[in-house]
């Protein structure tokens, strides 16, 4: 079985000499198409690191990353832009939402970019799901940061990437609503057949992934 | 493609060969005309003023008539050729010549148009011949079968095809792995009961026990039958999950009967370790319809209220609560056993572990594994977490989309 996401000894130093930080230190990991695998770790230990170096966002000391049968690396910057448009769904923290345009508009932006065709009845699935029916005309400053952060997840899924690649997606959000979040995002790999890379400290969404990968000092420990 | 090319080239020989027959209609009636038009010159020598009004003022007829008999007159008879006759044939010739070489032109150009299309016709089918052939092969990926430009919709069924193909194919690799890492699991947690239980066996057989020792011997045999007896009756369950052999019957209804028949099944071992167990609906809801299988989802609620049975101490209770979430109801089955550390929740779904304390305690190690595994493939999830009251003991809560 090909692993749809594989690393070969990627590292990623900070600063030189003593101060040198090894952020990513030869990790090698192998992550199968429909897998859902949480990346845990204390904060400091790398975990965001290798989640931009997966997604591409930033660029390795040393080694590289194979997604499908890309070595992102190798690629143009506009190549590598174009390629994480269409494969990589990103959902962060900071909900880099676009605050000119409406949710709706936000939520359609890298579908439209692509000249792709929004499927209504997903998308409408999706606004459903995350409570976002009765906003899909709002301004982005005019909503909470929960109500942000679902938009900015509706914006992930819509595009139907293969992978997604998130960083404490529910971090934000009370445990009611970051349960309800979760069960979205299985629902929509288990559906899709899409894999899930996410970043957390927390156990109680670790658990929640098919595998845990513990990252401590840039490797992984287990 | 063809056959518009065809009927164009037809089309065109057939216009070509109208406007030459025209074409040489109207010179030949002009060098008739000129021929008899001479003989009319030299009428109007005789009758006066202007060939031109002459000519417009007498019908053809009579100027043809009378440059007939002129002709004849000299001995020009309408089958002696005349200069006209042969200006004629120059003319014709030319233009036959020239319709000829438009039409060669008229067939050339379409028919290499129609040769190059065929010819790249042929290499697509041949790209396309390649292509299929490649997914044939069993080793095949994503990279290996590019699919060559080609019309849209031809396209869209190849692309379609080879993910289908490819997707099959991963799906049974995946399938493979599965099965040979649950035939090594299952041999794991078979050998230690077995081997126990053999050597009970043969300290029963071969020493010289008194009766006392005998009978605990005997005791212990049967407790180890009964955990080989439980562990068979889950790993059954388990390779039939995995084999996709058990099929959910998905249906909007009330989950109160559901989490009732759970309840009443469990009902007299609870009370025997003196432990309550209260299902409360959330007050402010109706029964709402949740899509799930009965059947199944029972079962799952009859193994986490089995765990919270084994794990929670006398004088106890267990609650079932339902909450309303937006798309979901939720079902929280509240223990106030020992809990569970937080960094054994993501371990206790994987299939056979069995955390550090549970060693004591009766168990397969598949239960979790399959409650999830059930609740998931209901579009539902099922997770732990701890009691936000400050009590100990540990919550299991199933979320399930409501109808």
């Amino acid at each position: 079985m090909q692993a749809i996401v594989q690393t070969n000894d990627l590292c990623k130093y900070y600063g030189t000499g003593e101060n040198m930080v090894k952020a990513a230190d030869h990790i090698n990991i192998a992550i199968e198409k429909g897998e859902f695998v949480a990346i845990a770790g204390k904060s400091g230990s790398g975990k965001s690191t290798l989640l931009h170096l997966l997604g591409g966002l930033d660029h390795p000391t040393g080694g590289t990353v194979r997604i499908g049968q890309t070595s992102i690396f190798s690629l143009k910057e506009a190549e590598l832009a174009a390629f994480r448009r269409r494969k990589i769904g990103f959902i962060f923290q900071s909900y880099n939402l676009i605050s000119s345009i409406d949710v709706l508009e936000n939520i359609l932006l890298p579908i439209g970019l692509d000249g792709k065709k929004a499927d209504a009845a997903f998308l409408e699935d999706i606004i459903e799901s995350l409570s976002l029916k009765d906003r899909t005309h709002s301004m982005p400053n005019t909503l909470s940061g929960g109500q942000q952060q679902r938009v900015a997840i509706a914006r992930a899924l819509a595009a139907k990437p293969d992978i997604l690649l998130a960083d404490e997606p529910t971090g934000n959000l009370d445990t009611k609503t970051g349960m309800e979040v979760m069960h979205l995002l299985k629902t929509s790999i288990r559906k899709y057949g899409q894999t899930l890379v996410m970043i957390t400290h927390d156990e109680e969404l670790a658990q929640m992934a098919d595998r845990v990968l513990l990252i401590e000092d840039g490797r992984v420990v287990s | 493609m063809k056959k518009y090319i065809l009927s164009m080239l037809a089309a065109g020989i057939i216009l070509t060969a109208l406007f030459d027959l025209f074409l040489l209609r109207e010179c030949r009636q002009s060098y008739a005309d000129a021929k008899y038009a001479i003989a009319a010159i030299a009428k109007t020598k005789e009758t006066g003023p202007s060939a031109v009004r002459w000519l417009k003022e007498f019908p053809d007829a009579s100027a043809q008539a009378f440059g007939k008999e002129l002709l004849a007159f000299y001995g020009y008879d309408a089958k002696t050729p005349t200069i006209w006759d042969t200006q004629y044939k120059t003319t014709r010739n030319k233009i036959l010549a020239a319709s000829a070489a438009f039409g060669l032109l008229l067939l050339f150009v379409p028919l290499s148009v129609l040769l190059f299309y065929e010819k790249q016709r042929s290499k697509q089918l041949l790209a396309l011949e390649q292509t299929l052939g490649r997914l044939q092969d069993a080793d095949a990926t994503e990279a290996d079968v590019p699919i060559p430009v080609c019309d849209d919709r031809l396209y869209d069924r190849i692309h379609s095809l080879k993910e289908q193909l490819l997707g099959a194919r991963g799906q049974m690799e995946q399938e493979q792995e599965r099965t040979k890492a649950l035939i090594t699991d299952i041999s794991h947690q078979l050998k230690t009961p077995v081997s126990a239980l053999k050597t009970s066996l043969e300290l029963l057989l071969e020493e010289p026990l008194t009766p006392e020792e005998r009978l605990d011997f005997s005791r212990r045999c049967m407790r180890q039958v009964a955990g080989l007896e439980n562990l068979t009756k889950a790993l059954v369950n388990v390779s039939r999950m995995e084999k996709g052999m058990i099929t959910l019957h998905v249906k909007p209804a009330g989950i109160q009967q559901t989490l009732r028949s759970s309840v009443s099944r469990l009902y007299v071992i609870a009370a025997r370790k003196q432990i309550a167990i209260e299902l409360s609906e959330d007050s402010l809801e109706e029964d709402l319809p949740v899509l799930h299988d009965a059947k199944w989802t029972e079962e799952v609620f009859v193994n986490l209220l089995e765990n919270a049975i084994k794990y929670s101490g006398a004088h106890t209770t267990i609650s079932i609560r339902t909450r309303r979430l937006v798309q979901n109801l939720r079902i929280d089955v509240t223990d106030e056993g020992a809990g569970i550390p937080k960094s054994e929740y993501h371990k206790i779904f994987q299939r056979f572990y069995r955390g550090a304390h549970a060693a004591d305690t009766e168990g397969s190690g598949v239960g979790l594994y399959l409650a999830r595994e059930l609740i998931e493939r209901q579009n539902g999830i099922l997770y732990v977490h701890s009691r936000t009251d400050g009590k100990t003991g540990c919550v299991f809560s199933v979320q399930l989309p409501l109808a």
